[in-house]
């Protein structure tokens, strides 16, 4: 996805966090391409969450400066699905479209049909109708998948989206989310901790290491660009994410180092 | 109420109803259950009329309650400025007891509805006030920021995410509001007149504890029947909120 001719469209250089007196980021330099699929690795802690607050602007850096191109639309998908529970499904999915709508007028029924094209693309159009309270922990999930490419974002931030679910709903999900990506030709932010889902997922992987965290490691992913759930049986796969292991150990060992 | 509320209520008076004969309770300190219900039918008229107009006086103050609880809530919410000015003083008047104040209120307001509806509001007001600030405060950072990603004007915040979020607590301080209200409702009775108040309060000077203690259980039932009716409601028209 990402090309020689891909812009940039966001950069940070030498951003860094505190909370009172208390470091959590240092030095931290990020450039995302357009069609970029960036994931963030690393301990629980470590500050990959705040990283991509910062990168959403729901937060601001101490120091250091953040380019951006402000016209971009962005969305962002919690670890929480964060599902309105007096709305359906279609009205949650719907919602950011009713929220820009003193931006761009839409007809109800316009919403209506965009919602589920949304709610087909994650495979939930039977379940446009139900609550929440309705719904598995998946289909909540992709509900919330939904709600965040309806506006067709170009810039999507995601926090563990998936940590919450079991193995194979999140497999199916990583899958869904890949295919999203390409086909909406977005650029993706995902924090995890999980290396065969960042590996999976990713064209590029950062790790964060030690306190306060700064980027230890960039690693470009070479992975096919269309990857189904077979890629994780091939040996292509098994070596990079030996690599990633490897590069995760000896983080691990280095900070057993430093206590 | 279920067989087994039913059948428990049943033995209790039945035991009551033994253990006052087997001691020979006078009936003007302790009337029988029977001699109760007795009562209850022969003054069946003047009681059903006592219940309409304290039900009516107290839905009147608890709508006053709603109505001005929930606008005072979101006047507070939107600063905490306001919160700061308004929420102390709201406080202090919710500590003036009822009892001292329905005095001033028939000075005030004059004798009958007026005074009841007054006190049944005071008494209901604080709760609903307190949750539905609770409930207004209480949406989850991650929603507000979601709504700040996707450019929410501070008024859609308000009423697609805000006030909806803050229904179940609004629901909650009306449910502990219907009793308070009946209870402000009677206290303004014994007062101003009119309704079961003033039935009990007559009752006492005449001495008629049985009266007394059949106006009691039709309070008890009113309270029982707005509680009941409630929960049906709520159960009906707001049961995703629950979930």
């Amino acid at each position: 996805m990402v090309s020689k001719d891909s812009k940039l469209i966001l950069s940070v250089r030498q951003g860094g966090k505190s909370f009172s007196q208390n470091e959590i980021l240092r030095d931290i330099d990020i450039h995302l391409q357009e069609g970029d699929f960036l994931s963030i690795l690393g301990p629980s802690g470590s500050g990959k969450s705040t990283i991509l607050r910062l990168l959403a602007g729901l937060e601001n850096w101490t120091s250091g400066e953040q380019v951006e191109n402000s016209d971009l639309s962005r969305a962002f998908v919690f670890q929480d699905p964060n599902l309105l529970n007096w709305r359906t499904t279609l009205e949650n999915a719907t919602l950011p479209l009713e929220l820009q709508a003193h931006h761009h007028s839409r007809s109800s029924s316009d919403l209506e049909t965009q919602g589920l094209e949304a709610l087909k693309m994650v495979q939930l159009e039977s379940a446009a109708l139900l609550y929440p309270h309705e719904l598995s922990g998946g289909m909540k999930m992709r509900t919330s998948l939904a709600r965040a490419f309806i506006t067709k974002p170009k810039l999507l931030f995601m926090d563990e989206p998936f940590a919450a679910l079991d193995e194979p709903t999140r497999e199916t999900l990583q899958e869904q989310l890949r295919d999203l990506w390409k086909h909406q030709q977005a650029t993706i932010v995902f924090v995890t901790h999980s290396l065969q889902e960042a590996l999976f997922l990713s064209n590029r992987i950062i790790l964060l290491h030690g306190k306060p965290a700064s980027i230890h490691k960039e690693l470009q992913i070479s992975l096919p660009e269309s990857r189904k759930a077979s890629i994780r049986t091939t040996p292509a796969y098994f070596q990079a994410l030996t690599e990633l292991r490897e590069c995760m150990q000896i983080l691990s060992q280095k900070e057993k180092e430093l206590l | 109420m279920n067989r087994q509320t039913l059948m428990m209520t049943a033995l209790l008076l039945l035991g009551l109803e033994g253990t006052l004969r087997l001691f020979h309770v006078p009936d003007y300190l302790f009337p029988l259950p029977s001699q109760t219900f007795a009562t209850l039918w022969s003054s069946r008229w003047e009681l059903l009329q006592a219940f309409q107009e304290t039900t009516t006086m107290a839905l009147i103050g608890l709508a006053l309650s709603v109505v001005g609880g929930v606008f005072l809530a979101l006047i507070i919410s939107l600063s905490q400025w306001l919160r700061a000015g308004i929420l102390p003083v709201a406080l202090f008047f919710q500590t003036v007891p009822i009892i001292a104040v329905a005095p001033m209120l028939v000075i005030w307001f004059g004798f009958g509805g007026p005074t009841v509806i007054a006190s049944s509001c005071i008494v209901s007001f604080f709760p609903i006030l307190a949750s539905s600030l609770k409930g207004l405060e209480s949406t989850p950072k991650a929603m507000l920021e979601l709504f700040k990603l996707y450019r929410a004007t501070p008024m859609e915040t308000y009423l697609k995410l805000k006030i909806p979020f803050a229904i179940p607590w609004v629901l909650n301080g009306l449910r502990i509001s219907l009793g308070l209200s009946i209870v402000g409702a009677l206290v303004g009775e014994f007062i101003a007149g009119g309704g079961l108040g003033s039935l009990i309060d007559s009752a006492r000077t005449q001495q008629r504890v049985d009266l007394i203690f059949a106006a009691v259980f039709t309070s008890c039932f009113l309270g029982w029947l707005l509680t009941a009716s409630f929960d049906y409601g709520q159960n009906h028209f707001f049961r995703r909120w629950m979930k």
